[in-house]
């Protein structure tokens, strides 16, 4: 395999040896085979798509204290008890919980149900131009939503496998 | 030693393969349920002639072209997330060709002092040969491949560059080669190698960083 050498920077996301994407430059193509790609000072001819720069991410960092998966065994309105599972320190027990529905974003709370997924962390949140802020997040797995047609064809497809192990 | 200042740290996921930029947009992925409704209101987004999308969350930016679909997140409060949406995406766009994945996380550290961040390219790129035909040398980027660890096709490849004083970057590809699989497949391997991957990555940078200011 091939390695080409591009001038990266801060910018840069490697994708594959071959496959380096400098967001900063017009460069951000993949080589074909025998294609010498222009240097970084090279002029550009028909310059390929320009994607954002590194620094359009948000600034500041959470800094995690602890952090747990969590897994919901049940769920009343008012609450709902997990398991969590350490992830700061993987050799701690599991522990069960009773959070309050209050602590989850409105958006989350009809993920609530038994068997759903959260990820729960625990830090500092530091931002420019604000103070250190000590920070609780919860937030719930998302997967793709079944349609009827899915829910469907699912119903189907176990109705023929039943058929066929009854016969 | 004392823990090791992380000032940065930012992962990526990037599929290459055939993709329609058009599709992706929050209310796309709010409708599937991937991202919540607030989240898809507060959205930034760039559509461009069909070409590129951008998206920009509070926590992740997704950038996909014809030819290429990168989400990034600087949040590690929400590496899990990051995951979870590209698997999720992929299963929805499960007839997708996906030719190569790369898991990435670039680790930033801060050097305490001058001297140790300028220890670091030393230790990595001695400057012996280099003294005798240059002024000044200093090591601008280091590039490390290795083969992979596991049966895939691919490798995994290490970068360290200086990123602004006493910083230095440890940015850990790892790149999967799978020559024409389903986006299903791709997400499937998503899913399953992305603890290893980004575990590998962060236990690699401190050693890195560890072994080099000794």
């Amino acid at each position: 395999m091939s390695t080409v050498m591009i001038r990266t920077d801060r910018s840069t996301v490697a994708m594959s040896p071959a496959y380096y994407v400098d967001r900063g430059s017009p460069q951000n193509r993949s080589p074909v085979e025998g294609e010498t790609l222009p240097t970084a000072s090279a002029p550009i001819e028909n310059p390929a798509v320009f994607l954002a720069a590194r620094d359009s991410l948000p600034a500041g960092r959470f800094t995690v204290l602890q952090s747990w998966e969590g897994v919901v065994v049940s769920a009343s309105d008012a609450e709902f008890t997990a398991i969590l599972t350490d992830r700061t320190i993987r050799e701690n027990l599991e522990e069960e919980v009773v959070i309050g529905i209050e602590e989850i974003s409105e958006d989350d709370r009809k993920l609530v149900k038994p068997g759903a997924v959260f990820y729960w962390s625990i830090g500092y949140k530091d931002a420019p131009g604000e103070p250190r802020r000590r920070v609780s997040q919860i937030r719930f797995r998302r997967l793709p939503t079944w349609s009827q047609y899915d829910i469907d064809q699912a119903a189907r497809h176990a109705s023929e496998l039943s058929a066929i192990f009854s016969d | 030693m004392q823990e090791p200042k992380i000032t940065q740290d930012e992962a990526s996921i990037v599929l290459v393969g055939a993709f329609n930029p058009a599709i992706f947009h929050p209310a796309w992925l709010a409708r599937h349920g991937l991202i919540q409704d607030p989240e898809a209101e507060a959205a930034d987004v760039q559509l461009i002639g069909g070409e590129v999308a951008v998206i920009a969350l509070k926590w992740a930016r997704m950038e996909v072209t014809r030819d290429r679909f990168i989400v990034r997140s600087n949040d590690e409060t929400h590496f899990e997330p990051l995951r979870d949406l590209v698997v999720a995406i992929f299963q929805l766009l499960e007839h997708t060709p996906v030719t190569q994945i790369g898991i990435n996380r670039d680790i930033q550290f801060e050097l305490p002092t001058l001297d140790e961040w300028h220890k670091i390219g030393h230790k990595l790129a001695p400057k012996d040969i280099w003294l005798r035909h240059l002024k000044e040398p200093g090591m601008a980027r280091l590039s490390i491949q290795s083969v992979r660890p596991d049966d895939f096709k691919g490798t995994i490849n290490v970068s360290i560059y200086p990123s602004g004083q006493k910083m230095v970057t440890i940015a850990v590809n790892d790149h999967y080669d799978l020559g024409d699989v389903s986006g299903r497949k791709a997400s499937e391997i998503i899913a399953d190698k992305w603890i290893s991957s980004i575990s590998r990555a962060i236990a690699l940078a401190k050693s890195i960083y560890a072994e080099t200011i000794q």
